[in-house]
């Protein structure tokens, strides 16, 4: 179907703007997603979420720019809540079942991945955050600023002090760059 | 050491194939696709049978509640619709018991006519009125759909006199806060300081202007706009969203055997304020909608209440929508939303 046809007075048809946003962006949201809450799943769970909301709101959005800064947005709040929500599950799971709880180790490939991921979960929500859109999006502090609600002194701090704390966490991993 | 952690967060994330989401997405969005969005289009006509209508128009001197949940055990301050409202001001009467009172906190939101305030309510404690307000202000809002632009930006506030003949001094912590940030508009930087100034006079009810200090004195600009004088709360119109909802609260859990009312304000072409609930979360549906009365012409909000029958409405996630008519058909319309759990 050619994409005029869904050109109306509005702009974009909301079903055909979710077929090309997520077309272009699925992948990079949910790994976005996945520097957030660490859980491949749970980020995959966010970024659907984020991209039915947005189909939703699409009346009000019209424009795939908008709708994009919107997706982003989603996914960084919903990965934050869903990673509260998750820490709370996980604090009931830990003192419900004693010592039988066994995690899969990481490959040994991936360990440095997964070391990664783990040290990002042991942030501050706003470390975390600033971090991730900062270098993984690079963003602008500006751009951060404004998409977290901070001031950009504030964006400045938590990434000065997240990076050290990241660089503490990671250790070995850090320093060894092969 | 910034590459270093750049490196490194591509190594994490980039590894990751992520499975293919598109048919659940699209599952969930079939079912707009035959309301479309005509619903907007469509004004207040009912999609579903659905109860009862309260319209609440001001000056009426009544406030019939007809449902309203147990202040001892409910978290919702609904102030709007439970007291009178005084005539000349935006701000609602706290709901006043032991422990404290509701206040409204402003938060920017999007509108079609740009950047404008919408308010949550939080609880106060006597006797530091201020503080709440302030951490509130200070805090990400609960609807994610608003912001703040005050993070650790307060140090301290004072308000002296009684009434608007009294002034509030609001001592920002330091000089972060003076020029507009590199991305902020004018008109956003304008609506952020406005934010202060709405919150705070919800604090102390009163009509009284703002002085910005920093650890000197006044200070001459905050976010760019000039402060060197005392500031007087932005025109209703100009300020705040044409529609504000007061109940229910952002994630509130409703039980579908009671009568559910939705409150705010508002102020709309002919007073029409329409307010639907959508189902969220697998499919998503218009499950009711009901047009409410609340005003229009003059520089204010005015409340209006509606209540749904949701006896029929089975569990789950919901968005209750309500939003503004426009008379022109260009679809600006102001909204403003929250979700809730629907239970058994």
């Amino acid at each position: 179907v050619p994409v005029t046809e869904h050109l109306g007075p509005t702009g974009l048809d909301a079903d055909v703007a979710v077929e090309q946003l997520y077309a272009a962006h699925w992948r990079r949201l949910v790994r976005l997603s996945v520097l957030l809450v660490h859980d491949q799943a749970v980020a995959e769970d966010v970024v659907q979420d984020a991209f039915v909301a947005m189909h939703g709101k699409w009346s009000r959005l019209r424009d795939p720019d908008k709708a994009l800064a919107y997706l982003r947005q989603a996914v960084v709040n919903r990965s934050r809540s869903a990673l509260r929500h998750r820490v709370v599950v996980e604090r009931h799971a830990r003192s419900a079942t004693v010592g039988d709880a066994t995690v899969a180790g990481p490959s040994v490939g991936g360990a440095r991945r997964d070391a990664v991921r783990s040290a990002l979960l042991r942030l501050s929500d706003r470390q975390r955050e600033v971090l991730v859109l900062r270098h993984y999006l690079d963003w602008s502090e500006a751009q951060i600023a404004d998409a977290l609600g901070i001031s950009p002194g504030a964006v400045k701090t938590h990434a000065q002090r997240g990076s050290a704390a990241l660089r503490e966490l990671l250790g070995e991993w850090w320093e060894d760059e092969s | 050491m910034s590459e270093r952690i750049t490196d490194l967060l591509h190594e994490a994330a980039d590894g990751v194939e992520p499975g293919d989401r598109l048919d659940a997405i699209r599952a969930a969005t079939a079912r707009t696709r035959r309301t479309g969005p005509g619903w907007w289009a469509a004004g207040g006509v009912g999609l579903v049978a659905a109860s009862v209508v309260v319209a609440l128009v001001l000056g009426t001197g009544g406030s019939p509640r007809v449902a309203g949940p147990d202040p001892a055990d409910s978290p919702s301050p609904s102030p709007t619709a439970t007291d009178p409202v005084p005539a000349p001001t935006v701000h609602p009467v706290p709901s006043e018991s032991a422990d404290g009172a509701a206040t409204a906190v402003y938060y920017v939101g999007e509108t079609p006519d740009g950047p404008r305030l919408f308010r949550e309510f939080r609880w106060i404690q006597a006797p530091d009125r201020f503080s709440a307000a302030i951490d509130a202000l200070e805090s990400d809002p609960t609807d994610p759909d608003y912001r703040t632009y005050w993070h650790r930006a307060v140090d301290d506030v004072s308000f002296d006199g009684v009434g608007a003949d009294g002034l509030i001094q609001v001592r920002l912590v330091d000089g972060s806060f003076r020029s507009r940030p590199a991305g902020m508009d004018e008109v956003t930087a304008w609506i952020a300081v406005q934010q202060v100034i709405y919150t705070l006079q919800a604090v102390v009810q009163a009509r009284a202007p703002v002085q910005f200090l920093s650890a000197g004195g006044p200070v001459d600009q905050v976010l760019g706009v000039a402060t060197s004088e005392p500031l007087a709360a932005g025109e209703v119109l100009e300020t705040l969203a044409h529609v504000s909802i007061s109940d229910p609260l952002e994630g509130q859990v409703v039980d579908n055997d009671e009568p559910f009312t939705v409150r705010g304000v508002g102020n709309s072409f002919e007073g029409n304020i329409v307010t639907r609930i959508e189902r969220l979360s697998g499919v998503v549906e218009v499950v009711a909608e009901e047009p409410a009365i609340a005003g229009t012409y003059e520089d204010r909000l005015f409340p209006f209440e509606v209540t749904f029958d949701l006896t029929t409405v089975p569990p789950g996630d919901y968005l209750v929508i309500s939003r503004t008519d426009d008379p022109t058909g260009a679809e600006r319309f102001h909204v403003d939303d929250r979700r809730i759990t629907i239970v058994d």
